[in-house]
């Protein structure tokens, strides 16, 4: 036997595992049970389900599909308006508040849509400080309701994050010697930017866009509060048939044909990636605050994006603070009480308890499944690569209805897990694992092959190779990708609701239990748990950056 | 290969998570969002029974029903509270429900007893109706309206907050009142009206009321459908508890819906008799004491007496509703749709 071969047995028994364990947990936790609501509408066309006809002969399916598009599209250039200079200002200039800056804006992305919603109304509705603010106004107070116009605002705030996380992160890791270089050869700054910055960003920008507007295709709660009832999109027309008309074949449908269209933007996008993907030496760090210059520009920037950003959380605590007409801290002393009014309006302090231990395990398994799947992906050369990629993003874009709808119709054989929490858990790692993958990838693919084809060469075995070449190269992305995934948890709402048992209600149901009783303290008691859920979020990107901090410095330390 | 072994002890950790079969039996209790009760009576329950209460919620009412029927056959629970009298039809059909008379129907008025199977027990039932801003209506000299046709008025105009039926209950209730009181022929020429007079359509309870009602959030609409309970819960919930409540129901006859709520034994439970102890306690005057504060809904039992905040804020719907299940069941759709069609495109 030569040693070579077992080399060779060992890393694909490796690599077999690094396939399985993102496919079986998605195939049992995400494809069947969907394919089980599938099912559902493909035995209504079969049978001609008299809603499926009046439905689809109606027209109504194509009005709503076009505006579906429209507001995505919409939505998605706003976001990019609205963040790119801000994700600007972060990467490439020095200012104080820099990191304040980058915790506020990244807030509402995990902020529950209920939350957001709500925080937009106290801020433009007819009743909010704008409509305050304006009452003298000759042609009357100044307000916003039911709007594409708010949708679309909403949206800008919610996805922020998402471009200025992407496009900022990658924009800092640009190498300053390829700028130097192209300046040194007289190039001006707008060509320099158009020529050669542009391009290099071309793949996150595309890549966030891609992002937004999938969660714009099928955002849920935003459209639901702030478009009014008129509006229709697919995802609001899933939910409305699916629970509320009893149309579950027409719902099922809807749901599938939504699939459809998420996996193709998404697989296009992945070609498109491929396409841009500019060969980039990737330094593995962000630039350090020093060697960033000082720059007026860039502080007016964060300023006025910073301005926007905070506007509808401070309208949210403002609206915490107000018991009725009263100004009062009445919903904070409540929060600290054990809540009186029934057992399911559990304490604000025992919810926060199950958020965050709901989060870390699901930070825990969407990170295991999503570093496999990435690595997986990163080795693998054949064909079906791109297919398979877009497969795993899936989860991304998948409304809770159809997802929730299908647990309950799958998952009882072999063991009964509807109503357990291991469901909660799953549903939340799903959310988490393409955030994962969307973090772990191009760190991956931006680790120079040359390094892992020396260490090769020098005698080190593939695991070796891997500990100790790439694996400290990706540690801030496997940290980034931890901190998304924690998040995105802390504010999961729509799945959350499906599968969660009351006595283990997480925050943001919570909020949305506090919100669906009547007396003003409950309102209050809402915003100020919505406040403290934004303190939550705020202190964990906090503490993940300082523990991520830790790391880069350590893992240099090592290599040095 | 640590990190293989730190993988096999991750997937043997997740396996321990998977519920312990423990030695209490449990009693699954399925509901819909707005369910909640009192922790020490559930105490109660399982100390007296040596059981342990699950609780499971869908969100709203619709939504927890479909679960069940979804469910059918292996059901997720053993007890569903909540199917109420405008999906009272459709539950009968899929038939997921078995039989139970209890023994404290005698206590609850007949016109409660809609399914003479008893396949579906009376828990409480709640009206759903306009409720007005008392200081807003005071402060403009005007006289809340006192019958649907009033809204119509021009000195109503751009006053009214309604509800979605598509995606609220409350508003399916406002829907059906309106379809009870002008009938099959006028229903929809009264919404075209309202239309004209400005009404405000919202997809929820939460957002017509923390959103837009005055006298909750400051908002521009003084009528909004509601409970005839919410100035009770007004009065309950405020930090210095007022005299009078700041808000009032219109509840004459014929501007309102009562909905019914039912509970029912789900069928393929292992636990039958303990489900059925369940139905007959949370019947009894005990729980059904503790239903207005905790749901905002009247007991259906009878003997419970009411707490001082309703009786003090509370006036009842008067007259009943003259829609049967059937006839709910069969036209719901079709109603929905074309209210949809008259009011929102």
């Amino acid at each position: 036997m030569d040693p070579g071969g077992v080399a060779v047995r060992q890393a694909f028994r490796a690599d077999v595992l690094l396939f399985l364990i993102p496919a079986v947990f998605l195939a049992c936790f995400y494809f069947y049970p969907l394919l089980r609501m599938a099912g559902l509408g493909l035995s209504g066309i079969g049978s001609g389900d008299p809603g499926l006809v009046r439905f689809f002969g109606s027209g109504d399916f194509f009005r709503i599909l076009g505006f579906t598009f429209w507001q995505a599209l919409l939505s998605t250039l706003f976001t990019l308006v609205l963040a790119l200079p801000g994700a600007w200002a972060w990467a490439r200039c020095r200012f104080t508040g820099r990191r304040f800056f980058a915790l506020l804006v990244s807030l509402p992305f995990v902020m529950p849509a209920v939350v957001v919603a709500a925080a937009f109304l106290s801020l433009m509705g007819p009743s909010g400080l704008l409509a305050d603010a304006t009452r003298s106004l000759e042609r009357g107070p100044l307000y916003l309701e039911d709007s594409l116009f708010l949708v679309v605002l909403a949206h800008g705030f919610f996805n922020y994050a998402v471009v200025f996380r992407i496009v900022g992160g990658f924009w800092a890791r640009l190498p300053e010697s390829v700028l130097e270089a192209a300046r040194m050869m007289g190039a001006g700054k707008v060509r320099c930017f158009f020529h050669i910055i542009l391009p290099l960003l071309m793949p996150a920008i595309l890549s966030a866009s891609l992002l937004v507007f999938l969660f714009c295709f099928s955002s849920f709660g935003v459209i639901l509060m702030l478009g009014g009832p008129a509006m229709g999109t697919l995802e609001t027309e899933i939910y409305r048939r699916a629970l509320h008309l009893f149309q579950l074949p027409v719902a099922a449908l809807l749901a599938t044909i939504q699939l459809v269209l998420n996996f193709g933007v998404i697989f296009c996008q992945s070609k498109l990636e491929e396409r841009f993907r500019t060969a980039l030496a990737f330094s593995g760090r962000t630039e350090t605050k020093q060697s960033l210059p000082h720059g007026r520009a860039g502080t007016l920037v964060a300023m006025i994006s910073g301005f926007f950003m905070a506007l509808p959380l401070i309208a949210m605590v403002a609206a915490s603070l107000r018991v009725g007409d009263v100004w009062s801290l009445g919903a904070y002393t409540e929060l600290f009480r054990e809540s009186g009014d029934g057992m399911f309006l559990i304490s604000p302090s025992a919810a926060m308890g199950h958020s965050l231990l709901f989060a870390l395990s699901s930070m825990v398994v969407a990170l295991l499944t999503g570093l496999c799947a990435a690595i997986f992906i990163t080795k693998a050369r054949s064909r079906g690569r791109g297919v398979l990629e877009s497969l795993f993003m899936m989860p991304l874009a998948t409304s809770a209805v159809p997802l929730g709808l299908g647990f309950i119709l799958a998952l009882h054989w072999p063991l009964d897990l509807r109503g357990t929490p291991v469901l909660v858990i799953a549903a939340h790692s799903l959310v988490g694992f393409p955030f994962v993958m969307r973090v772990l990838l191009p760190a991956l693919r931006s680790v120079p092959r040359n390094l892992k084809e020396a260490a090769m060469t020098l005698g080190a075995s593939p695991s070796v190779t891997w500990r100790l070449v790439v694996f400290p190269l990706v540690l801030p992305a496997v940290g980034a990708a931890a901190l998304f995934a924690f998040t995105v948890s802390l504010g999961e709402f729509g799945a959350s609701m499906f599968a969660v048992r009351p006595e283990l209600a997480t925050l943001p149901v919570s909020i949305y239990r506090y919100l669906s009783q009547p007396g003003p303290l409950n309102y209050a008691r809402a915003m100020a748990m919505g406040v403290w859920l934004m303190v939550m979020t705020a202190g964990s990107f906090w503490l993940l950056s300082r523990f991520m901090g830790f790391l880069t410095v350590r893992s240099r330390q090592g290599g040095a | 290969m640590g990190f293989y072994k730190i993988i096999s002890v991750f997937l043997l950790a997740c396996l321990t998570v998977f519920p312990a079969r423990a030695a209490e039996p449990v009693l699954r209790v399925m509901s819909h969002d707005s369910f909640t009760m009192d922790a020490a009576q559930v105490r109660a329950f399982e100390e007296a029974h040596g059981v342990k209460v699950r609780f499971l919620k869908a969100s709203g009412t619709g939504a927890a029903l479909n679960q069940a029927i979804l469910s059918r056959g292996k059901p997720m629970a053993d007890v569903f509270y909540g199917v109420d009298n405008t999906f009272m039809g459709r539950a009968l059909d899929a038939d997921i429900f078995l039989p139970h008379a209890s023994f404290h129907l005698k206590d609850v008025p007949d016109d409660l007893k809609l399914d003479p199977s008893f396949r579906l027990t009376p828990m409480a039932y709640g009206d759903i109706c306009i409720n007005y801003d008392r200081a807003w209506f005071a402060e403009k000299g005007l006289t809340p309206p006192s019958s649907l046709k009033d809204l119509l008025k021009p000195e109503y105009e751009g006053l009214l907050v309604v509800q979605n039926p598509a995606t609220s209950s409350p508003g399916l209730g406002f829907l059906l009142a309106t379809v009870d009181t002008f009938g099959e022929e006028g229903w929809s020429d009264f919404w075209r009206g309202l239309r004209k007079n400005g009404v405000r359509v919202v997809s929820s309870w939460k957002e017509g009321y923390w959103g837009h009602f005055t006298a909750a959030s400051r908002g521009r609409y003084p009528l909004v459908v509601s409970y005839a309970a919410s100035p009770a819960a007004e009065v309950h919930f405020a930090e210095k508890k007022p005299d009078k409540s700041p808000t009032a129901a219109i509840t004459a006859e014929g501007t309102g819906f009562r909905q019914v709520e039912f509970a029912g034994i789900l069928k393929g439970t292992k636990v039958p008799d303990l489900a059925a102890l369940w139905l007959d306690w949370m019947l009894d005057i005990p729980v059904q004491e503790g239903i207005p504060l905790s749901m905002f809904m009247f007991p259906a039992n009878e003997k419970a007496r009411l707490p001082e905040v309703f009786q003090l804020h509370v006036t009842k719907l008067e007259g009943g509703t003259g829609l049967s299940a059937e006839r709910m069941d069969a036209m719901r759709e079709a109603w929905m749709d074309e209210w949809t069609r008259v009011v929102l495109r």
